[in-house]
Formats: structure tokens, sequence, C-alpha cells
């Protein structure tokens, strides 16, 4: 049996795709209960293969194609295009100056040429964008049914009170202080709904995990036991209270 | 009272252990009864709309932006809209925005729906083509898709007959959880291509004076939106598509009436405080 | 020569960039194409730049810090996840596709599914009708959730209406104005940038 083989006999069998995503889960749901060492081995392996798969992965699909391959191909036979190859990982390369102290003002080569382009493509945009913004807002009050013409209205009205409220060129006194105080309750309105929204997608991001979970019976009923058992054992017997400061962050 | 100061200072955990039985009991085996119907949202149709639109051969570009941490919410939708072009025998173009990590993810996904018999005849290149990642910024990649279409990937293929610019492919489905298609949504008015997009449900109120101005022309908004993509594709073609977002609608449903409930108890609790405190 | 030649490029990309909007042709054609295998190599460049950014800072957390044996596993792990790339390739059903879907993935989706437990804690600690503005802010999100849930639509056929009536109206003419605030100081920002006002990009 040579080496490739074990490999694969390690990472590609039913056993390891069953039990490791539900263990993975498991891991890093224990922080739920408290900081704990199968959360912070769960938190580095996590790290750990994340960036190592980036890496690998970056090699294959970027750094090879859009860097090795046209330096190589320019040794072979060089046309006069590559200059820009050139000019760009010049350019770029001034990157790493923004690890040095004394010398952090040459990557403002590449910062100013990269900022000065987006000012330059956007511009013009961003001008578009608000007219259109604006535009939008100038339709027949009369939509139709009473329930689309409400919409209107509140649209029309509440867009103006909420940008009155960002108006801070007049103190927020008479008719400009109430606008603005209506303006905030829009605002309130779309906080509001953006918290609603956000319940619903944080809860949705559980859903996927339990249903691996409920998918995983028996994988999942017996590692929550071990990790259970694991808990009390380190909290009884090995967990001392440490002083706060211990607790770094990466 | 007592029984509200020992409310008020309850445990956290006690809170995460309701949270958590409210989401897992109803996804049980023998719970089914939970189960309510959804209705379609006009922004969600809207997308379905635009695809039932479309003839055989047209294209279509999605720009799958997203990684594994939204994959709950988006990857349902993914997975109704692509079967739904295989379905209308539509072009697919994936491309891999700011994904690296999505990527595996996708090609997995895309890898496990052909292989369903009603879509084996189907062959990359022809029907549908992975196009991997480039490390570029959307807004310049927007530039060299206008200009052309197939040199801005660097890709080869039989699925390129026809489509040389952006002009010929008909609609372009962004889905993401971040800001990445912010420029797709600018620029939008200057090349008037057909965009839409599938988001979480966290940025989803954000899109939607896009969606009213026409700068989107649909919008799925998180693992609802999806859930209802895939009644409107399982119910216009007689298909069994209900996959993980009708599955988790109904712990949806009650973790947010246990929210509502751990929402009304806090306000309970806070106004008698404030009525005991006034006295 | 510490700023100006910078502001310099700039300018002459900004220019470049803003008549492209009014002017067509070959010229253009070719800057976009100058641009657009640029940023390809410049976006390798900051890949680059990661590693290396990575590496020193684990050298140092394994040489100094008191949590060695984390750096240790998490740098080990990246070690492994390279060689069985190089090793088996990258492709799926190979051992590296596998980690990635079996350790990743549950690992990376379970770290954010965690919030939803905590949104649940912050939303019955803080969440309460202090005030006209919070209680406006309570009520909406409730619709809204209700109209979003399929029991609201079970019960009534009219809470989603409700719902979608705040989401487009309401909630939108908010949204607007920030989007509105956000191009325009967008566009003052890009402003000063062209004529080299703005410095904060640039260091000294």
């Amino acid at each position: 049996m040579d080496f490739n083989t074990i490999l694969d006999n390690i990472f590609l069998n039913n056993f390891f795709s069953n039990w490791m995503p539900v263990i993975a889960t498991l891991m890093i749901m224990s922080f739920l209960y408290k900081d704990n060492p199968l959360f912070k081995i769960g938190e580095n392996v996590f790290i750990g293969i994340s960036l190592g798969y980036f890496w690998t992965i970056l090699w294959d699909i970027s750094v090879k194609p859009f860097l090795i391959m046209p330096v190589m191909d320019m040794f072979v036979e060089f046309h006069w295009t590559d200059l820009t190859t050139i000019f760009w990982f010049l350019l770029a390369s001034t990157m790493l100056f923004r690890f040095s102290r004394k010398k952090a003002w040459i990557a403002n080569y590449y910062f100013g040429f990269i900022f000065g382009y987006m000012a330059g493509m956007y511009i013009p945009i961003q001008i578009q964008n608000i007219l259109l913004q604006s535009t939008n807002l100038m339709k027949d009050i009369n939509q139709g049914s009473f329930y689309e013409t409400s919409k209107w209205i509140v649209l029309i009205f509440g867009t103006f009170s909420a940008l009155m409220y960002f108006f801070f060129s007049k103190p927020h006194k008479g008719i400009l202080g109430k606008t603005a105080r209506v303006g905030i309750i829009v605002m309130m309105i779309f906080f509001g709904a953006a918290f609603g929204s956000t319940v619903m997608g944080r809860v949705s991001l559980f859903i996927d995990r339990a249903i691996l979970l409920v998918d995983h019976p028996f994988e999942s009923l017996v590692s929550t036991l071990g990790i259970i058992a694991f808990m009390i054992i380190y909290f009884k017997f090995i967990y001392k209270e440490k002083e706060y400061d211990d607790e770094s962050v990466m | 009272m007592n029984v509200l100061e020992k409310l008020k200072n309850l445990d956290r955990r006690i809170i995460y252990l309701l949270v958590f039985l409210s989401i897992i009991i109803p996804l049980i085996p023998g719970f089914d009864f939970l189960k309510f119907p959804v209705s379609a949202s006009k922004e969600t149709k809207a997308i379905f709309d635009i695809i039932e639109g479309l003839d055989e051969g047209d294209a279509v570009h999605i720009d799958f932006a997203f990684t594994p941490t939204q994959k709950a919410e988006l990857l349902p939708f993914f997975e109704a809209f692509y079967k739904h072009c295989m379905l209308k025998k539509v072009k697919v173009f994936i491309y891999y925005g700011a994904s690296v990590n999505g990527m595996p993810l996708g090609k997995e996904t895309v890898k496990r729906i052909m292989q369903r018999p009603e879509f084996s005849h189907m062959e990359e290149g022809v029907d549908y083509l992975n196009m991997e990642y480039i490390p570029i910024q959307p807004d310049i990649q927007i530039f060299g898709m206008v200009s052309d279409y197939k040199g801005t990937f660097k890709k080869q293929g039989k699925i390129f007959d026809g489509v040389e610019t952006l002009d010929d492919i008909d609609l372009i489905l962004g889905i993401s959880g971040s800001k990445w298609h912010q420029p797709l949504i600018d620029m939008q008015i200057r090349f008037h291509y057909k965009f839409a997009m599938a988001v979480t449900a966290v940025t989803g109120p954000d899109y939607i004076p896009y969606f009213q101005t026409g700068q989107l022309c649909g919008l799925s908004n998180g693992l609802r939106g999806a859930a209802e993509y895939e009644m409107l594709v399982s119910k216009k073609y007689d298909v069994d598509y209900y996959g993980t977002a009708t599955k988790g609608l109904s712990s949806l449903t009650f973790s947010h009436l246990m929210i509502f409930g751990l929402i009304f108890l806090g306000n309970i609790i806070y106004f008698y405080e404030r009525k005991k405190g006034g006295k | 020569m510490k700023k100006e030649i910078p502001i310099l490029f700039g300018l002459i990309a900004a220019i470049l960039w803003y008549s492209e909007f009014f002017f067509a042709g070959m010229f253009f054609d070719n800057l976009k194409v100058f641009f657009a295998s640029g940023l390809k190599i410049a976006g390798v460049v900051g890949i680059m730049i990661g590693v290396y950014s990575v590496a020193r800072q684990n050298y140092f957390k394994i040489k100094y810090n008191n949590e060695r044996y984390y750096a240790i596993l998490r740098v080990s792990m990246i070690f492994l996840m390279i060689f069985l790339g190089s090793q088996r390739g990258m492709a799926s059903g190979t051992p590296f596709s596998s980690m990635f879907f079996n350790v990743y993935i549950p690992f990376q989706a379970t770290t954010f599914a965690l919030l939803a437990f905590y949104i649940a804690s912050a939303a019955y600690r803080s969440f309460k009708a202090k005030s006209l503005e919070s209680a406006v802010l309570l009520t909406a999100s409730i619709l809204v959730m209700m109209g979003k849930i399929p029991l609201g639509e079970a019960m009534w056929d009219k809470i989603p209406v409700i719902g979608e009536w705040i989401m487009d109206a309401p909630s939108s003419a908010g949204r607007r104005a920030i989007i509105f605030g956000g191009y325009l100081g967008m566009i003052t920002m890009m402003i000063r940038i062209f004529f080299g006002l703005e410095r904060s990009h640039l260091s000294d």
C-alpha cells in the first residue's frame, strides 16, 4: 500500500465525513457554555485550515496563471505588451514597503494610483446614481390604489424628513426640528426592519447547522454526550479562574 | 416580586437552550405538522418571471460571491435558481466573484445537481460553465465584460457561441452577503444590463430602494426568498425541488415565536420595574 | 517626492478614467485592458503580502507568546493543507477537498451560527420600549418579522402585506436618506482625491 492510498484512506471514508462535521459543529457550540479548550482547539484548527486552504488554492488559481505564467512566457518570447506586466508588478510591489517604518512612503505610489483611478471612475457613476435616486421619487402621486399611493406619500415625505435630520447647517428648531423628529422616526423604522431581518438571517444560519445535526442523529447524540462529559471533567477538576488579562486575542 | 427578579437575571445559557430547542424540535421527523405554506413576494417572483421569459439558448451569468458562512441562506437559492435555469435550457456561466472558499461549494453543488437523471444529458462547456476566480474588483471587470465577455474570463467552449459582450447576457444574478455587488448596482445605470440579486436577510432592507428604482430587476431575501423560489419552481414544473430552505421554515417560525416571547417578557419586566420605581 | 508624485500619478489615472466616461475608442479600450490585466497582478502581490504578514505574526506568536501550543497547532494545520493539496491535488474527491467540506465548512458556518443565540439574548435583555423611538423600532421589527415567517401568513393573510408596506415605504425612505448621504459623501471624497486635497490614504 503506497503513501497516497494511506492518505486517501484517512480522509476519504464515511466515518470521517459523517463524524467530523458533527464534532466540529459541537466543538464550536461548546463556547456557548463557556470558553474551553475544545473551542480553542477548534478555533485554531479552523484558522489553520482556512489559511492553508487559501494559500494552496490561490497558488493554483491566481498566482500561477496571472503571475508565474506571464513571466515564464516573457522569457520565451518578449512582446512589448509585457511591459505592462512589469510596470504593474513593480507598482504593486511598492505595497511591500508598508511593512517598513522609514520607507513606508514608497507604497504611496501604488495607493495614489489606485485611489486616483477609483476617483475618476466613480465621480460620474455616483452622480448618475444620485440623480436616479432623486428622479425616481418624482412620480405621479396617484398610483392607482390607496395602498400604492400611501406608499409613495410616505416614501417621499419620509426621505425628505430623514434627509432633514442629516442637515446640520441650521439648528434643529421650529419646522426643521419637527421634520427632523419625523426623520428620526423614519430612520428608526428602517433600523427596526433591519433588526427584524437580522434576526431572521442569524437564525437561518443556525437552522443549517441544526439540519446537519438532525440528519446525523446517532453521531450528534454520541458527540454531545462526549463533549458534555469533557466539559464536566474540565470545569470540575482542571479549570481554575484566571486573570482576565491572560486571555490574549489573536 | 421574586419571580420577575429571577427572570431579570436569567442565565444566558437558559436563553440559548430555549432558542436551540425552538430551532431543532420542528426539524425532528414527526413534527411535520408544524409546517405552513408560503406565498411568493413580488421581489422573488420578479426573478422567477425573468427566467420564465427566456428562451432556450439565452445566457445567464451567476456571480457566486458568498462564503460558506452564508451558505445556510444563499446556497438553497442558488440550487433552486440553477435547477430552474437548467429546466429552461438556459446557458449558465458561474463565476466565483469574491469567493475563493465558496468555489468548491458551488462546484460540488453543480456537480450534485447535474447527476440528477433529468439533467444527465447536459455537459459542461455546452450548457453550463464554471468560470473560477479572478483576483479583480467587479468594477473593472464590468468594463471588461462590456467589451469582451469571453476574453475577461479567458475561457473557451461551445457555450460562448453567440455570447460576445455583456449585451448578450440576459440576466446577471449576484448572490452575496456583503457589499461586493455595489459596483454592479451602480454601473447598471450606465450599461443597462439586467441585474438581480439574492442577498442575506441581514442586508435585505438595504437593497429595497434599488429594486424600486429598477437597478435591480429582482431580489431574493435570505432563507425565505430561497423557500419561495423552491416553491415557485416546484409548482410550475410539477417536480419536487423543495430543499433545505423549505425544510427550515418551520424552525424559522418557532424560533421567531421564541424570540417574540423573550422580547415580550423583557418588556414586561422593564415596565413592572419602572412602575415599581415610580411609586 | 513622497507625496507629490503619487498625487500626480493619481491625477493622471483619474483624468484618464474620468474622460473614459465621455469618449470612446481604441485608446480607452486599451486602457481598460491595461487596468484589468494589471489589477490581477496587483491582486497576486496582495496575496503574497498577506502570506508574509500571517507568517510573520505566527512566528512571533510561537516564539514569544504564552499560547504557543495553539499557534503550533494552527501552523501545523496550514502545513497539513499545503501538503495535502500538493500531494493529492485539489479537485473534488481528494483529501484536500474532504478536509474543506468536512472540517472547514462546519467550523466556519458554526462560528457564525452562534450569532443566532447572541441576538436572542440581546433581544431579551435590551430590546425594550424605553422611549417613542425605541417603541417604533420594536413595533416595526416585530411587524417585519411577523410578515416574514410563514405563521404570520397562516394567521391572517394581510400580515405579509403590512410587512411589505413597512419594507417598501418608511424603511425604504430611511435607507434612501442613507444612500443620498453615502453618495454625496463619496462624490466629495472622490473630488478631493481627484484634486489632491485628500491625502489620508497616503502615508508620510
